[in-house]
């Protein structure tokens, strides 16, 4: 298992690394910046926040579906013939999506921080407050469920051709789902109003969900 | 002795179209299969099948008398016709991912079989040339202990001198306890290595001997292989 986290952090280091740099060269600049060199000091903190702000979205949305495009590229090969169990592979890529989201919101308010420098009294730069429940939802719960989608969608023989349309589809129809619930009052009061119901509701989804991964990546998913 | 591949009434579709129709064969331990046919008849089809990464729509394959999932990839050592890492791979990268993920991986093996095919474990993948990544393929293919070898295409891109050495650097590196099946059309390169042939057409599979080959019919695998498909 810890290897396959390895060699999945490995793989994702050296996909973001060039954005990895820059952010690394954005906020040295930013700390070695004088405050004082009014034009040019608020161009990079404006640059600074600008790009954190735009990484931390674009890494957020892409680790949503990278688990599910690894499995159309051309390593997946690779990865699917490994002398590794379906449930090793795939918690290595939700455990890895969460770390990096982790390790990208730390840089970011590590960055956010040193540009509170040229923040004044009418103007402030980047700010980045988000809640621990944003990690699993992003990092685990939403590319479990896109993945679940896919590996469904090329498990049935009449949605085996278009899996990624299907995907489309059924994450659309989830989402209609979930806004009417949401706006039914009384439904929307059972599900939504009980923070102990949902939080029991959505370990026992994570749980279906990974394991019904596993087993369509063990038995159906083919390349 | 126990068979090392048991397939029964194998059936593989696309959409519509039949790509393999009810196959059944068997393979031995110690057996040097040539998987022939022509483009599109499904050998990969087949091998992908072994390496389970394809499944069947019907049928059952055994390997090692274990149907097929992700307990016999450790039977199995797979090389696909396409280089498959991922980009930023340098060959000692593939060596220590395959160390990593396959326990049966001797890592001593592939770096002395590095040297015998010229590969420096420097270079970067995605730079070599095809028929060195078909080199590297076949370095980490054979350099794990499997019961059974899958070859596509593996001397397809090699200069005629390497097809000759890789052609010995297979059967010295593989142990007499496993067996190989190698698809390819170079047959002139790969035909004294065959022990079997299985030739599949397009609703059935011929499968004979390569000595039945040289003395009952007195001919090469070429020239037999020509003359049973010609009106395919």
């Amino acid at each position: 298992m810890l290897k396959v986290l390895k060699w999945e952090f490995m793989k994702r280091l050296y996909e973001f690394k060039i954005y990895y740099l820059i952010l690394l060269g954005i906020t040295i600049l930013s700390l070695v910046m004088p405050t004082n060199i009014l034009k040019y000091s608020e161009m990079v903190a404006l640059f600074s926040s600008l790009f954190g702000g735009v990484f931390f979205a674009g890494l957020s949305i892409y680790l949503i579906i990278a688990t599910t495009s690894d499995t159309r590229k051309s390593y997946a090969i690779l990865e699917k013939s490994i002398s590794k169990k379906p449930w090793e592979i795939i918690s290595a890529k939700l455990i890895n999506n969460v770390v990096y989201l982790l390790i990208l919101f730390a840089t970011v308010k590590i960055l956010a921080w040193i540009l509170n420098r040229f923040s004044t009294e009418n103007r402030s730069f980047l700010s980045l407050t988000i809640e621990y429940e944003y990690f699993i939802v992003i990092g685990f719960l939403l590319p479990l469920i896109i993945l679940f989608y896919y590996l469904l969608a090329q498990s049935i023989s009449f949605t085996k051709r278009l899996p990624v349309t299907t995907t489309v589809v059924l994450i659309v129809g989830t989402a209609i789902l979930i806004s009417y619930l949401k706006s039914n009052l009384f439904l929307d009061e059972v599900i939504f109003g009980n923070n102990i119901i949902l939080n029991i509701f959505g370990i026992i989804l994570s749980i279906s969900l990974f394991f019904g991964c596993c087993i369509l990546y063990e038995r159906h998913y083919e390349l | 002795m126990n068979s090392i591949v048991t397939i029964e009434n194998l059936t593989k579709c696309y959409g519509k179209k039949i790509v393999l129709d009810n196959l059944s064969f068997t393979i031995m331990p110690g057996r040097v299969i040539g998987l022939l046919g022509e483009n599109g008849i499904g050998k990969t089809t087949l091998i992908k099948i072994l390496a389970d990464l394809c499944k069947p729509d019907q049928g059952t394959v055994r390997i090692n008398s274990k149907p097929l999932s992700s307990e016999t990839h450790s039977e199995v050592s797979y090389m696909p016709d396409v280089s498959n890492f991922y980009p930023w791979m340098r060959i000692i990268h593939a060596i220590n991912y395959y160390k990593d993920m396959f326990p049966d991986f001797d890592k001593e093996k592939a770096l002395s079989l590095c040297k015998q095919l010229q590969l420096n474990t420097k270079e970067y993948l995605r730079k070599l040339s095809k028929g060195n990544q078909e080199r590297v393929m076949l370095m980490l293919t054979i350099s794990r202990k499997v019961s059974l070898y899958l070859l596509d295409e593996p001397v397809a891109g090699l200069d005629p001198r390497m097809k000759k050495s890789v052609t010995q650097i297979i059967l010295s590196n593989i142990s007499e306890d496993s067996a190989v099946i190698i698809a390819s059309h170079l047959l002139r390169d790969l035909e004294e290595i065959f022990d079997e042939i299985f030739i599949l057409k397009k609703h059935n599979m011929i499968t004979i001997t390569a000595d039945d080959i040289r003395e009952h019919y007195h001919q090469s695998v070429e020239e037999y292989y020509m003359e049973v498909t010609q009106n395919a």
